[in-house]
């Protein structure tokens, strides 16, 4: 299948990202070629790295995977919003590892602590160190505490942020149970990039779901840094079909839903718009790359990972691979969908290296469904490629459902968006 | 300078082209990737190996011919479809060929 074609040269581009550190097609590991040839670790049991265990362990059998996820169980965040929404439990939105274990990956309920990558060794909270060929790092993302003045870890606990799905979607759901009829929910949405670009809207209309039917005089305030956001005529023309006029409201950057500075104990919003108190404050602050991305050098300036399209090597470390949200996957949004597919390229690609085989041609999906209520469903959709200048959006791939659809299409759309979150999760989770 | 078409998968994005172009000499190639890497990016969707947990049909072991009249018809719009019209904007015949193949020889 790989077709002659005009226009772009595949050596080029491989020695050009071998000049910047980064070094795809390599011999076989030496002396590997007994019964387990190559040891492939990956920090994160989560989108990206769960995905890619599974998928080294379909290629190759032989490659020893260690997967090393702190939690026991993964929560996931996609569907989080329909447990805050209060029609999900959090049950059917956790995981256990045991399917991955009954396929023979090594899963150690463990933290990274530190990473050597001159010796290849990574440290573990045990103490327990473990030695890799292929380090692969989906450690998704940490919140940037005081970004936002006044907002870091205990503030979190009084405003959560309801960003890592688990103990603070409870705390988000629970402070909307006990809020009073009539109270004023306000959200902050970050500037780019951020984990889920549509997920601070689904939020604002499943909260809106739940208040509609439960405590219909209230309301909801997003107060955005960014002047547009993803899908806003699709969630705007939603919100006025399903909910009372005026239930959310939403604030552009430009007109002061900038937010600058919190006040946990009167749950005060800060932004140039002065200021806003909130008898629910859900904040979703600025973030970066997860600290073990940063503890093992891979990071930026500018907190996020660059890395080789082809490979997902990083850019910075040789034979440390980083995919999922910690990543720049240049026009993938970061999406539990786009870990999931940089997931099976970087697993293609590992399967090659330590075979010693060429390195394949990537390409990557991304869909990013939002509910507006657990009936109403629309997505976002494009294809991707990777070239010298990064990933790309094929031209004409990238698109969304159409304004004006009947209801009977939205509801088609938000059954199959349980439908992806059964497949996505499956191939995560199960034995396979 | 006019750019020939592929023979498979892909209607080339302009962006592309450029950016293709910028390396380009007439001697150099480009690699499309593999029907498998593509397919896995069906399968977040239609369930691993394309046997789907949920709402979302099945792929795998269904008839090639009948694989390759859906696709097509998702392509053109004659079948209504919430997503699938758009997913098949940048495949072409060769792909479609390729990727109907590919998951009518899965096990079902
Ligand atoms: C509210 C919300 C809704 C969303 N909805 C959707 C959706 O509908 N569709 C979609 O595609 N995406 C959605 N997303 C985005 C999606 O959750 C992320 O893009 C995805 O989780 C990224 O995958 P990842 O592998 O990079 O990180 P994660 O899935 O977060 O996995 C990272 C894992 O690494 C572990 N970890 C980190 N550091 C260490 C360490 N040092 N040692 C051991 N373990 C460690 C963490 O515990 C975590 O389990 C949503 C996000 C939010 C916040
Ligand atoms: C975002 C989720 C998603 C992705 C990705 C996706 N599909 Fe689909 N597919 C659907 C849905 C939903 C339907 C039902 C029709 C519709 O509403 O679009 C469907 C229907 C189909 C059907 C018709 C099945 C039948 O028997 O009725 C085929 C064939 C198909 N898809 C093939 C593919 C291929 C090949 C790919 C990868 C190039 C792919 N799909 C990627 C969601 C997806």
């Amino acid at each position: 299948m790989i077709e002659k074609r005009p226009g772009f040269n595949r050596r080029k581009f491989l020695s050009a990202t071998a000049a910047t550190g980064a070094v795809a097609a390599l011999p076989a590991i030496p002396g590997c070629s007994s019964a387990k040839k190559a040891k492939v670790v990956i920090v994160g049991g989560g989108f990206g790295g769960a995905t890619c265990a599974k998928y080294i362990s379909l290629a190759d059998p032989d490659i020893e995977i260690t997967l090393i996820e702190r939690n026991r169980n993964f929560v996931t965040c996609p569907f989080s919003n329909s447990v805050i929404g209060g029609f999900k439990k959090m049950s059917a939105i956790t995981h256990s590892y045991e399917g991955l274990l009954d396929r023979g990956i090594n899963v150690l309920i463990d933290s990274v602590t530190a990473i050597d990558s001159a010796a290849h060794e990574v440290t573990l909270a045990s103490g327990d160190r473990l030695s890799y060929d292929r380090l692969v790092l989906s450690p998704g993302i940490d919140m940037i505490w005081n970004a936002i003045e006044g907002y870091d870890e205990a503030a979190a606990q009084i405003m959560p942020h309801a960003w890592k799905a688990g103990p603070q979607t409870i705390l988000l759901r629970n402070q909307l149970e006990a809020m009073k009829d009539g109270g004023l929910v306000v959200i902050s949405a970050p500037e780019y990039p951020y984990r889920c670009p549509p997920a601070p809207y689904e939020r604002a209309s499943l909260i809106a779901h739940y208040l509609a039917r439960h405590k219909p005089r209230s309301k909801i305030i997003i107060l955005d840094a960014k002047d547009k956001y993803t899908k806003q005529p699709l969630f705007e023309e939603g919100w006025r079909r399903l909910y009372p006029q005026g239930m959310i409201e939403w604030v552009a950057g430009g007109k002061g839903g900038r937010v600058t500075g919190v006040d946990p104990l009167t749950k005060t919003f800060f932004s140039d718009g002065g200021a806003l108190k909130a008898d629910v404050g859900n904040v979703v602050p600025p973030q970066q790359a997860a600290a073990i991305a940063r503890l093992a050098g891979v990071v930026d300036d500018d907190e996020w990972c660059r890395i080789d399209p082809l490979t997902f090597e990083s850019k910075t470390v040789k034979n440390i691979h980083v995919l999922g949200d910690a990543c720049v996957a240049g026009a993938m949004p970061k999406s539990g969908f786009s870990a999931n597919n940089q997931g099976k390229v970087t697993a293609a690609a590992l399967v090659a290296l330590l075979n010693g085989r060429e390195v394949g041609e990537p390409f990557f999906l991304n869909t990013c469904y939002s509910l507006l209520s657990p009936d109403y469903g629309i997505s976002i959709n494009a294809a991707y490629r990777a070239t010298p200048a990064g990933i790309v959006a094929l031209l004409g791939s990238g698109a969304t459902s159409p304004l004006d659809a009947p209801d009977s299409v939205r509801k088609d759309a938000a059954k199959y968006a349980g439908g992806w979150y059964a497949s996505i999760t499956g191939e995560m989770f199960t034995k396979g | 300078m006019p750019v020939k078409p592929p023979a498979h998968f892909f209607l080339i994005a302009v962006s592309l082209v450029m950016i293709f172009a910028a390396s380009a000499s007439a001697e150099e190639t480009i690699a499309v990737p593999k029907v498998g890497i593509i397919a896995t990016t069906c399968t977040t969707c239609h369930g691993e190996d394309g046997r789907s947990p949920g709402s979302i049909p099945s792929l795998a072991g269904k008839g090639r011919q009948d694989i390759i009249d859906k696709l097509r018809a998702f392509k053109s719009g004659d079948r209504p479809s919430t997503i699938m019209g758009r997913i098949m904007v940048p495949f072409d015949e060769g792909g479609i060929d390729e990727l109907a193949t590919y998951f009518a020889a899965r096990t079902k």
